[in-house]
């Protein structure tokens, strides 16, 4: 075994050689001669039995290599000084590859954390799964869909610990918890866990200890809390001594009893920064919940159900038994008299411990798979374009190709050196995607997904390889068409005639040409569509001024107020509120829309002896006050709204929305008619319509909703305060905030937030759809631009000679132009061609990302059809009149 | 036109007997390059033919592998030329490459089988 090292060191020369093979001849003449031969003839037949000299001592040049090793060290000095032979060139193609593969390191990063890697800091986590209940659907008394969900009761928690598939099942609840009082309050996200939680996932502590089975004793656990390491490094610098400390979550004062370990953040997504036992957060819950017997009621679903699998239990049995098990329960408990407990018919299925392989999968997780099959066109567009570029230059540099094989150099010696050269640029177009991936991941994460998402950096080594991989195959892919046919080169016709263009090669070009165009019109016409629904859900009309109100929270319910002290508060804080400057109306209501404690409530009609389905269920109420339509700028658009006597007086009067009209009164008015309620059996006057107002989600919200006046005596629960703004709401927030937290001195976290704010989650997606497919579409565009200046400029350089015997038979410049621009125009109006047919073949698999949008709208698809044709022409306009430059002496002297 | 097809199989089988070949050669003492290819070919009877240039390689990888070393000397008729002779490990090597060739000369007459007449 020889070493390099050695090697190098004993290392012959070159001359070294040639001097023992001149040697050798001599010798062998001399023998010759000694042997008889005429001393003219010894030394050509010394030459003759020595057979070919050159290509010896190329072998003897090639064997001094070490191995591949210093070969291919040669190779990237010979690559790297051809890249600087041609830069602009080598940075279109870096540019191409790195774009491209940055796209997809981006989305790759977020698919990877999506869908791919479970819960960091977790044990096992294949035997992990999240507890999913189907079943009929109970909300309301129309409700009758199909749905299945994660939440459940505390009760089936408790009876799926008998399940002996299961090793075991802990339940946890996140929530918005106020931490600390009066001006230093804040937000904290807290999540209770049942004491095997943390046992269970197998996650050890940093600090001190976890939370055990002996601090979650229903009713009333242990007073103690656990902080999430990232919450400890931020509100106590990671003290030591944090451990024994008392926190004052919401109203009851908890003791530090540890840290999580670092990795572990929750099984969620969304930031945790401290765990409570969950018998203590609900003792210490709002006192007017009803929720007594929060641990036997079927009924009071609010927690999530986390099993651990028996190491011996497949997900099938395991699903089996849990269901047969739950059905039972069920049964029970509708023998005992719960008649809104869960359907008698549901199943339970063990899914993947990642929420978004689940079937409460987010929004984000469909749309960053489409971003992933966008982002793979987006690559095949640039691998397309970075072939066209080495076929180019493959093509320039034939003159050398041919003389490095008409000196001996092998056909596999030359291809592995073009490849080389393409794996040079793969290797700086990773060093740019990466760069690119960076810039582009904080762009996405702050587009798409929640902060604490990415925690710290977002690039990390599996999206690093991701990306080296990637670049490597898509330039590997890119360059090996070129490779060979640049080695391929018939020698024979090129010393006698010259390269004539030759038409596969062309051909290549053109269908590579055509097939960039075809892609980026479906990206752009995608693009398109997503616009256009933004624009629309933006321009829709949601019944509320998002960016005039803010909804002010002032968490009173859990601070552990009485109720006359909670009547002060709130008074004081309209008070306070009237007197900020900005602020027009201040008005108090039984929940905040959206997404709050919508509350679900029927009635019956005089008169009518059943009611409609109604969409989305419902119908839901909400108790306001007079200003309240004029706060949110809802539109009354019959009859009136709530006026200041509905409220001070006993007057029983209503306020339905339209889809309410629609349904129960459709073609008659409902103003006038008698509702019955459940809390009062006399006639509730319907006495004005008023539009529909978001609850949910910007887009298929079609809820009957119907107002009731707020009554002060009734209402046990304090009430959220809605606030208008004259100008943007969001300036005005914080002074706001600021002031209302004042108000006491053991005043809990007052949230005020812009409906803005609270509507933008549900902007994203399509924002996200927009943006990403718009970024996409444009690189795509960009890319095929410049593969078609290429192409051109290649075609001009090779025909120069035809042109110029056009020129000299009398073409004109116009004619030249015409010649040559039509190829490419040409060639991306087929592509343009096939990309719409393409476009309106898939246009149903878009259809349910968009709003009010055709998928075939013929706006955006003649708009991106046309502007992909100018960009041909902007991009044909030099080559063609380089082409009309041509001087016809010099062109056809050249050769 | 082209440039030499590499035909991997013919080398390599080449290669591994013109190496023995020439290992057997400088068994006997010190030669030359020119040396060595005359005394393949007259040990042969002349029935091999060989290209003397296709010598050198086979030289220069001997040498790498430490089987042969060489210098530069001074021939018989007073010519500089670079004689190789057999290092220890080279004489190893050919001892085990014969062995080797042996065997397989007699596995390959056993699978042919006796000759039919």
């Amino acid at each position: 075994m020889s070493w390099p090292w050695r090697r190098a060191r004993t290392r012959r020369s070159d001359e070294d050689f040639a001097e023992e093979i001149r040697a050798h001849l001599e010798l062998e003449a001399d023998q010759l001669r000694a042997e008889g031969v005429m001393p003219e003839d010894a030394h050509t037949l010394a030459h003759r039995a020595f057979g070919n000299v050159t290509h010896a001592q190329e072998h003897f040049h090639e064997s001094r290599r070490v191995l591949w090793l210093e070969e291919l060290a040669q190779d990237v000095r010979y690559a790297l000084r051809q890249l600087r032979r041609a830069p602009a060139l080598a940075t279109v193609i870096v540019c191409t590859l790195a774009l491209g593969v940055g796209a997809n390191s981006v989305i790759f990063g977020v698919v990877d954390r999506l869908l791919l890697r479970a819960p960091p800091g977790v044990a096992s986590p294949t035997q992990l799964r999240r507890l999913y209940f189907r079943g009929r659907s109970f909300i309301g008394p129309q409700g009758n869909a199909m749905y299945s969900s994660t939440m459940t009761s505390f009760a089936t928690i408790t009876a799926m610990q008998h399940v002996p598939a299961f090793a075991g099942v802990a339940g946890v609840q996140h929530s918005t918890s106020t931490l600390g009082r009066g001006p230093a309050a804040q937000q904290v996200e807290c999540e209770a866990v049942t004491g095997n939680y943390f046992a269970l996932l197998g996650i050890h502590p940093a600090s001190g200890r976890l939370i055990e089975a002996a601090d979650d004793r229903p009713p009333v656990g242990a007073p103690v809390v656990v902080l999430s390491y990232g919450f400890w490094q931020r509100q106590f610098s990671g003290a030591r001594d944090v451990i024994g400390k008392s926190l004052r979550v919401d109203d009851a004062t908890l003791t530090v009893i540890g840290v999580a370990e670092r990795d572990f953040n929750g099984i969620d997504l969304e930031n945790v920064d401290l765990w409570v036992p969950v018998s203590t957060m609900r003792s210490s819950a709002s006192p007017y919940s009803s929720d007594r017997d929060w641990t036997s009621s079927p009924s009071s679903i609010w927690i999530r159900a986390i099993a651990r699998i028996a190491p011996e239990a497949t997900n099938a049995s395991a699903g089996a038994s849990a269901t047969v098990l739950y059905r039972r329960l069920v049964r029970d408990w509708r023998s005992e008299g719960y008649d809104d407990a869960p359907d008698t018919l549901s199943t339970v299925i063990p899914a993947s411990i990642i929420a978004a392989r689940g079937s409460e999968a987010p929004q984000e997780t469909r749309i960053s798979l489409w971003l992933a099959g966008v982002a793979g066109i987006v690559l095949i567009i640039a691998c397309a374009n970075v072939t066209n570029l080495l076929l180019a230059r493959a093509f320039r540099r034939r003159r050398e190709v041919a003389v490095r094989l008409a000196l001996g150099v092998s056909g596999w010696r030359l291809v592995r050196q073009l490849l080389t050269e393409t794996c040079v640029l793969a290797a700086i177009a990773t060093v740019v995607a990466i760069i690119v991936a960076i810039w582009g991941g904080h762009l996405v994460s702050a587009l798409l997904l929640p902060e604490s998402f990415y925690g710290a950096s977002w690039m990390d080594g599996r999206i690093a390889a991701f990306t080296a991989f990637v670049a490597f195959a898509a330039a590997l892919l890119a360059g090996i068409a070129p490779a060979l046919q640049g080695a391929r080169i018939d020698l024979a016709a090129w010393l006698t005639t010259g390269v004539r263009d030759s038409g596969r090669r062309s051909r290549l070009q053109l269908g590579l040409l055509i097939t960039q165009a075809a892609l980026s019109v479906v990206l752009l016409v995608g693009a398109g569509l997503f616009v256009r629904s933004l624009q629309r859900v933006r321009g829709s009309d949601v019944g509320i001024d998002l960016s005039r109100v803010l909804l002010v929270k002032m968490n009173v319910d859990v601070a552990g107020f009485d109720s006359s002290r909670v009547r002060t508060i709130v008074e004081q804080a309209i008070e306070r509120a009237r007197r900020v400057p900005g602020v027009v109306h201040v008005t108090l209501a039984r929940n905040g829309v959206p997404k709050f404690n919508s509350t679900s409530m029927s009635f019956d009609v005089a008169g009518r002896a059943s009611l409609p389905l109604l969409p989305n269920g419902g119908p839901y109420v909400n108790m306001v006050d007079d200003e309240y339509f004029a706060t949110l700028g809802t539109r009354v658009t019959r009859g009136r709204g709530i006026v200041p006597e509905d409220t001070h007086r006993e007057s029983h009067v209503a306020v339905i929305n339209e889809t309410l009209a629609r349904y129960y009164w459709p073609n008659q008015s409902p103003l006038g008619a008698c509702l019955t309620l459940a809390s009062y059996k006399g006639c509730t006057e319907v006495v004005g319509v008023v539009q529909d107002v978001l609850m949910w989600g910007l887009i298929n919200d079609e809820r009957g909703q119907y107002y009731l006046p707020r009554r002060t005596s009734t209402g046990s629960a304090p009430p959220v305060m809605l606030v208008r703004t004259s100008g943007d709401a969001r300036a005005v927030g914080a002074a706001l905030r600021r002031e209302l937290q004042s108000l006491a001195s053991d005043m809990p976290y007052v949230d005020v937030q812009s409906y803005a704010d609270l509507v933008e989650p549900d902007l994203r997606s399509w924002r996200l759809g927009a943006t990403m497919f718009g970024a996409f579409g444009t690189l795509a565009l960009v890319i095929a631009a410049v593969g078609l200046y290429g192409v051109l400029t290649y075609a001009v350089t090779q025909r120069t000679r035809e042109i110029g015997i056009r020129i000299a038979l009398g073409a004109r410049r116009a004619e030249i132009v015409r010649f040559v621009a039509i190829r490419g125009v040409g060639a991306v109006t087929v592509g343009v061609a096939l990309g719409v047919v393409l476009a309106l073949a898939t246009a149903k698999f878009v259809a349910p990302m968009l709003y009010r949008t055709s998928p075939r709208d013929p706006l955006v698809i003649i708009g991106v059809a046309v502007s992909l044709i100018v960009v041909a022409l902007v991009a044909s306009v030099v080559p063609s009149w380089r082409a009309s430059r041509v001087d016809p002496n010099i062109a056809l002297r050249a050769e | 036109m082209s440039t030499r097809t590499p035909d991997d199989d013919r080398l390599a089988l080449l290669q591994g007997t013109l190496d023995l070949l020439i290992l057997r050669t400088l068994l006997g003492g010190a030669h030359h390059g020119q040396g060595i290819a005359r005394a393949i070919q007259h040990g042969s009877r002349d029935a091999l033919l060989i290209e003397h240039g296709s010598l050198y390689p086979a030289l220069q990888r001997l040498e790498d592998r430490g089987w042969i070393r060489a210098e530069w000397g001074t021939s018989d008729n007073n010519r500089r030329a670079r004689f190789y002779e057999l290092t220890k490990d080279g004489a190893k090597q050919f001892a085990r490459e014969r062995q080797q060739w042996q065997r397989l000369v007699e596995v390959v007459r056993l699978v042919l089988g006796p000759e039919h007449a």
